[in-house]
C-alpha cells in the first residue's frame, strides 16, 4: 500500500469514525429530544365553553361546561380515578365502622385556601353546614343561621336561595358531624352507607369552599332575593387557580382565572404547579363556531357534549391540528315515565315505548355513530348495569305491549306529551323519537321548553309534573351514590313526609307513615312508589365490594322490569384542544393512579401547559 | 312654536310607544308556564315560595306589577337577575356592541348600496343590472346565520386572514376590534344591502322617467349630475324610510349574529334571559331594544325632512 492510497484508508477511516460519532451525536441528541421536554410555564389558556356561569353558592348549580371553570378553583374531597374507584384527594383518608353509620375522615396537611385561610376540619364542617342548609358547625344552626340570614327562618335547614339548595336532600341520611380534632371529622349516619366517599365526591360537583365564603360579612343578604353574597359573584377554593373578586363578567359570559401561587399539587418532578399563569373562559353557544375558534387558533381549548354535538367532535377529530379528549360514554339520559298520571300509570304503556325504540338506528342517526346504544338504564362500567329485564327493540313486542296499554286505559291510542329543549339539535333528537314511536303507533308529542322550565316542573315539590314523561340526563358513572338521588323514591330509606321530618332526627324513622310521600320524592323523576325497588336499592348502599355490586344488580333488574325509564344511548363528552396544548390528563392523582381524564366537567387544567 | 308642539308631539308618541311595548311584553312573560319561585327555590315550602312571588311582585296584578317595575326603573334600578346580579351592568357592556355593529352594519349597507343602485337603475336592463339583481337576491334568501356561518369558515377558518369569531372594545386596540367586526357586519349587511340597492334602483327608475328629468337632459345637464342631483336626492327618502324600518330587524339579525360571532352585546343578553326566563332583565332590555328603534326612526325623521324639503313643509 503507498503513501497515497493508506492516506486515503485513513481519509475513510476518519470519515467513518467521523459518521459514527456524528450519527451518535445525533442519536443522543434524538434520545434527548424524544424525552418528555420540560413544560412550559406562563401564557394564558383561552378556553371556550358552551354554558353560562350561575354562580358559587352551592345552591348554583352550574351546567356541565361552566363546571370546568369551577373545578380549576375548588376542589373535592375525593377525587375519581380512571377505573371508578373513589380516592382521597382533600382528605388524606377516610374510614368506616362494620355497618357504615359512622365515618371518620381526616383532612390533607399542608393544604390552604388561595385567600389564606387553612384548609382543616372546621372548614370541612362549615362547608357540610352550608350543604344541608345549617351554615355553621359546632353550634346551633337557627342561631347561626339567623346572623347570616335571619329570612331563612323558620326553616333554617331549608332556605334555598343561596345555601342547600337540593343538598339536603342528599344529606337527609346524614344524623350529625362532629370535629374530633383539627383534623379529623366524624360523620355518623341513619342508614348505613358504604359509599359515602363517593356521595361527598358527588360526581365532581361538591367543591370545597374557603370559611371566608360563609361568614355574614360577605353574605348581607336578609331576603331570598338579594344578590350581594360574596358566593353570588366569586369562587375561593383550594385549586391551582383562583378568582378575582370582579373576575366574572357582568353577564357571567367570561371568567377570568389567574394562577394560585399557593397551590398545594407538585407536578412529577415535584415542580410547582400550575404551569399556565391564566385562564380565561368564554361562553359561546354554537358548536361550529367554537371549532372554528379552534381551528384558527383564536381558543386554545374547548368542550362539547356528544348528546347534541356529536357532527363537532367529529369533525374536530377529523382536523389534523386538533386533538379531541372523550369522556367515558358513562352519561345515561332517559325517557322518565311519570307514573303517578295516566298513560305511565300503566306498566304495560311503559313496557310499549321501551320496546318500540330502536336505539341502534338512533345512535346512527343522530350521533353519527359516535355514541353506543344503552342496554341497561345504566352503563356497563356501573356497578348496577345488567341487560336483566331490559326490553330492547322489539316492534312486534312493542305492538303487543301497546294492545294492552291501550285497553287498560280505555282508548284507542296511546298519546302522550314530552318536553325537549329548545336546540334545534334536541328538537331533532326529540323528533327521532316520536318518529320511531310513531312507526308502532304510539303518539308522542314533542313540545319545546328550556331547560330551566323543565327543571322547574321535574324538581316541583308538587307531585304532578305537567309532563307524561320527561327526557333528562341526570344518571352517570359507574358508582351509584349521586344516581341514587334520582332512582329512590325516598331520599334516606325512609318513608316520612314534610320538609321538616327530613332534617329532624330521629322523626323519620320514629314517626314515620310508610306510605306518605312528601318532600322525601322531589328528586323522584319518575314519580315512582316502588318500594320492592327501594328496598333493593338501599340494601345495596349498605353493602360493600361484589355483595354490593350483586345487589345494585338486583335492584336494577327490578327497575328494569317495571320501565320506571328507559334509556336510548349512553353520552359522551369532549374536550378538544390545539396542538399548542400539551399536558391534557397527564397529571397522576395524589393518592396514585391517573384520574378520570374527561368528564361532564370537562378536564382539570392543572397540569396543562401551552407551548409557544 | 309649531316646532316646540311637534316636538312635544313627537316625544309623547315616543312614550306612549315605550310604555305600551314593556307593558305589553311585561303581560307576556307572566303568561310563561311554570313557577319563577320554583327555579329560584326548588324545594321551599308554599310559604317560602309565597313570599318569594311577593318579594318579585308575582303576587301583584299587571298594572300593579308593571307599575312597580316602571317606578323602579326611573329611580335608576334596572332590576336583578333571578339567579344573581344586576341589570344595569350588564346592560353598560351590552349595549356599546350592539349598536357598534348596528351602526357599522347601517354604514356599510348604505356604502355598498346606493352606488350600486344608481349604476344598476342608470345601467337598467344590461348584464350588470340583471348580474347585481340576481346575485343580491340570491344572497338575501339565505339566512344570515347561514352566511355568518360559511364566511367564519371561509374568511376565519379556511382562509385566515380574520378571526372567525369573538369580540372586543375599541379600547383594547383599534385594529382587533375592527378585525373582528368586519365578519359580522358583513353577515348581518347583506340583508340589506339586497333590500336597499333594489329599493334605490326601483325609485331612480320611477324618478328618471319624471318630467323634470326630460327638462334636465333637454337643458344639457350631464347624466352624473342629473342622477346624482335631481334624481338620487328625491329617492333617497324612501331608503332612508327603509333604513330606519330595518332597525327592527337589524336588531332581530343582531340576536342571532352576535350567539355566532361570541360578541357580549344587547342580543346575546336577550337570547340568555329568555332562556333562563329573567322576566325582569326580558322586561328592562326590551325597553331599551323599544328606545334604540323609536329613537333611531325618530332621527330619519328629521333627516328626511332635511333631505326632502316637501316633507319638512308636511310636518311643520
Amino acid at each position: 500500500m503507498n503513501q497515497s492510497s493508506k492516506g486515503r484508508a485513513m481519509k475513510r477511516f476518519g470519515i467513518a469514525i467521523a459518521i459514527t460519532l456524528g450519527a451518535s451525536a445525533i442519536q443522543v441528541g434524538t434520545g434527548h429530544a424524544a424525552s418528555t421536554p420540560a413544560p412550559t410555564r406562563g401564557g394564558t389558556l383561552n378556553v371556550t365553553m358552551t354554558d353560562y356561569m350561575v354562580g358559587f353558592c352551592p345552591n348554583d348549580t352550574n351546567s356541565n361546561s361552566a363546571l370546568m371553570a369551577v373545578r380549576q378553583i375548588g376542589e373535592t374531597l375525593f377525587e375519581q380515578r380512571a377505573d371508578g374507584v373513589v380516592v382521597p384527594y382533600l382528605v388524606s383518608s377516610a374510614s368506616a365502622n362494620s355497618d357504615f353509620t359512622s365515618w371518620r375522615l381526616v383532612t390533607r396537611a399542608g393544604v390552604t385556601f388561595s385567600n389564606g385561610e387553612k384548609w382543616n376540619a372546621d372548614a370541612l364542617i362549615i362547608n357540610m353546614q352550608s350543604s344541608i342548609g345549617k351554615l355553621s358547625g359546632g353550634g346551633d344552626g337557627k342561631t347561626d343561621n339567623a346572623k347570616v340570614n335571619p329570612a331563612a327562618l323558620p326553616l333554617p335547614q331549608f332556605h334555598g336561595a343561596k345555601y342547600g339548595g337540593l343538598a339536603p336532600v342528599a344529606w337527609s341520611n346524614l344524623k350529625a358531624i362532629t370535629k374530633i380534632n383539627e383534623t379529623t371529622v366524624q360523620f355518623d349516619l341513619k342508614r348505613g352507607n358504604g359509599g359515602l366517599k363517593e356521595l361527598l365526591y358527588g360526581s365532581g360537583r361538591s367543591f370545597m369552599r374557603a370559611p371566608a365564603m360563609f361568614t355574614p360579612a360577605n353574605n348581607p343578604g336578609t331576603k331570598l332575593t338579594d344578590i350581594n353574597y360574596l358566593c353570588s359573584r366569586q369562587m375561593i377554593g383550594t385549586g391551582p387557580f383562583k378568582m378575582a373578586d370582579g373576575g366574572m363578567s357582568a353577564d357571567k359570559s367570561t371568567i377570568t382565572l389567574t394562577k394560585n401561587d399557593t397551590y398545594w399539587r407538585k407536578d412529577a418532578k415535584g415542580a410547582k404547579l400550575p404551569y399556565l399563569d391564566k385562564l380565561v373562559f368564554t361562553t359561546t353557544k354554537d358548536a361550529a363556531t367554537r371549532v372554528n375558534a379552534l381551528k384558527a387558533g383564536t381558543t386554545d381549548l374547548s368542550w362539547f357534549t356528544g348528546a347534541s354535538e356529536a357532527n363537532a367532535i367529529l369533525r374536530a377529530q377529523k382536523i389534523k391540528t386538533l386533538k379531541a379528549t372523550l369522556s367515558d360514554g358513562d352519561f345515561y339520559p332517559q325517557l322518565w315515565f311519570v307514573e303517578n298520571k295516566a298513560p305511565f300509570n300503566k306498566l304495560s304503556c311503559r313496557q310499549a315505548v321501551s320496546a318500540a325504540i330502536d336505539r341502534a338506528t338512533y345512535a346512527t342517526k343522530r350521533s353519527s355513530g359516535l355514541l353506543k346504544p344503552m342496554t341497561s338504564i345504566l352503563g356497563a362500567s356501573n356497578l348496577g348495569a345488567t341487560t336483566e329485564n331490559f326490553i330492547t327493540y322489539n316492534a312486534a313486542k312493542a305492538a303487543e305491549y301497546l294492545k294492552t296499554c291501550v285497553g287498560e286505559l280505555g282508548t284507542t291510542q296511546l298519546e302522550f306529551n314530552t318536553p325537549w329543549d329548545t336546540a334545534p339539535d334536541a328538537q331533532k333528537n326529540g323528533k327521532e323519537l316520536a318518529d320511531q314511536l310513531a312507526a308502532v303507533g304510539i303518539k308522542m308529542n314533542v313540545l319545546s321548553v328550556e331547560t330551566g322550565t323543565i327543571i322547574t316542573n321535574v324538581f316541583a315539590s308538587t307531585a304532578t309534573t305537567g309532563y307524561q314523561a320527561v327526557w333528562f340526563n341526570v344518571l352517570e358513572g359507574p358508582g351509584n351514590q349521586y344516581n341514587s338521588l334520582f332512582l329512590s323514591s325516598t331520599s334516606n330509606g325512609y318513608y316520612c313526609k314534610g320538609v321538616e321530618a327530613l332534617l329532624g332526627e330521629p322523626a323519620c324513622a320514629a314517626g314515620a307513615s310508610p306510605d306518605l310521600y312528601g318532600s322525601l320524592n322531589t328528586l323522584n323523576i319518575s314519580r315512582h312508589t316502588d318500594k320492592d325497588f327501594d328496598t333493593l336499592w338501599f340494601a345495596a348502599k349498605g353493602l360493600s365490594g361484589a355483595a354490593q355490586t350483586a345487589k345494585y344488580k338486583e335492584a336494577i333488574a327490578r327497575w328494569q322490569a317495571q320501565v320506571h325509564s328507559t334509556p336510548i344511548m349512553g353520552v359522551q363528552f369532549a374536550v378538544v384542544s390545539t396542538s399548542k396544548v400539551k399536558g391534557v390528563c397527564e397529571l397522576k392523582l395524589t393518592s396514585g393512579g391517573t384520574g378520570r381524564c374527561a368528564s361532564n366537567s370537562g378536564v382539570s387544567l392543572a397540569g396543562v401547559y401551552k407551548t409557544k | 312654536m309649531k316646532k316646540a308642539q311637534s316636538l312635544l308631539i313627537r316625544f309623547s308618541q315616543v312614550a306612549l310607544v315605550l310604555l305600551g311595548a314593556t307593558f305589553l311584553v311585561s303581560i307576556l312573560i307572566r303568561q310563561l308556564p311554570g313557577d319563577v319561585s320554583l327555579l329560584i327555590n326548588p324545594v321551599a315550602s308554599e310559604a317560602e315560595r309565597a313570599s318569594l312571588r311577593h318579594e318579585l311582585g308575582l303576587d301583584r296584578n299587571y298594572f300593579s306589577a308593571y307599575w312597580m317595575w316602571l317606578s323602579r326603573m326611573f329611580q335608576g334600578d334596572f332590576g336583578f337577575f333571578i339567579f344573581g346580579g344586576k341589570v344595569l351592568p350588564v346592560l353598560k357592556t351590552a349595549i356599546p356592541p350592539t349598536l357598534q355593529l348596528i351602526f357599522y352594519t347601517q354604514i356599510v349597507a348604505l356604502t355598498v348600496a346606493v352606488p350600486l343602485g344608481v349604476t344598476s337603475a342608470y345601467k337598467q336592463g344590461t348584464r350588470f343590472d340583471r348580474f347585481t339583481s340576481t346575485t343580491l337576491f340570491s344572497l338575501s334568501s339565505i339566512p344570515n346565520f347561514g352566511i355568518g356561518l360559511i364566511l367564519s369558515l371561509i374568511i376565519g377558518v379556511k382562509i385566515g386572514i380574520l378571526p372567525p369569531s369573538g369580540y372586543k372594545p375599541i379600547s383594547e386596540g383599534l385594529l382587533d376590534h375592527f378585525r373582528l367586526m368586519v365578519l359580522p357586519v358583513l353577515t348581518l349587511a347583506i340583508a340589506p344591502i339586497s333590500t336597499y340597492t333594489r329599493l334605490l334602483r326601483a325609485e331612480m327608475i320611477g324618478a328618471l322617467r319624471e318630467d323634470y328629468v326630460l327638462l334636465a337632459l333637454s337643458k344639457g345637464l350631464s347624466d352624473r349630475r342629473i342622477l346624482l342631483r335631481h334624481v338620487l336626492r328625491p329617492s333617497c327618502t324612501t331608503l332612508m324610510t327603509s333604513a330606519a324600518l330595518s332597525m327592527g330587524g337589524l336588531i332581530g339579525g343582531a340576536l342571532v349574529i352576535e350567539i355566532i360571532f361570541v360578541i357580549p352585546g344587547m342580543g346575546t343578553q336577550l337570547a340568555k334571559a329568555i332562556g333562563m326566563r329573567e322576566f325582569l332583565a326580558i322586561q328592562t332590555y326590551v325597553a331599551f331594544i323599544a328606545l334604540f328603534y323609536i329613537t333611531f326612526n325618530s332621527i330619519i325623521d328629521f333627516l328626511i325632512g332635511v333631505v326632502d324639503p316637501r316633507t319638512r313643509n308636511r310636518r311643520a
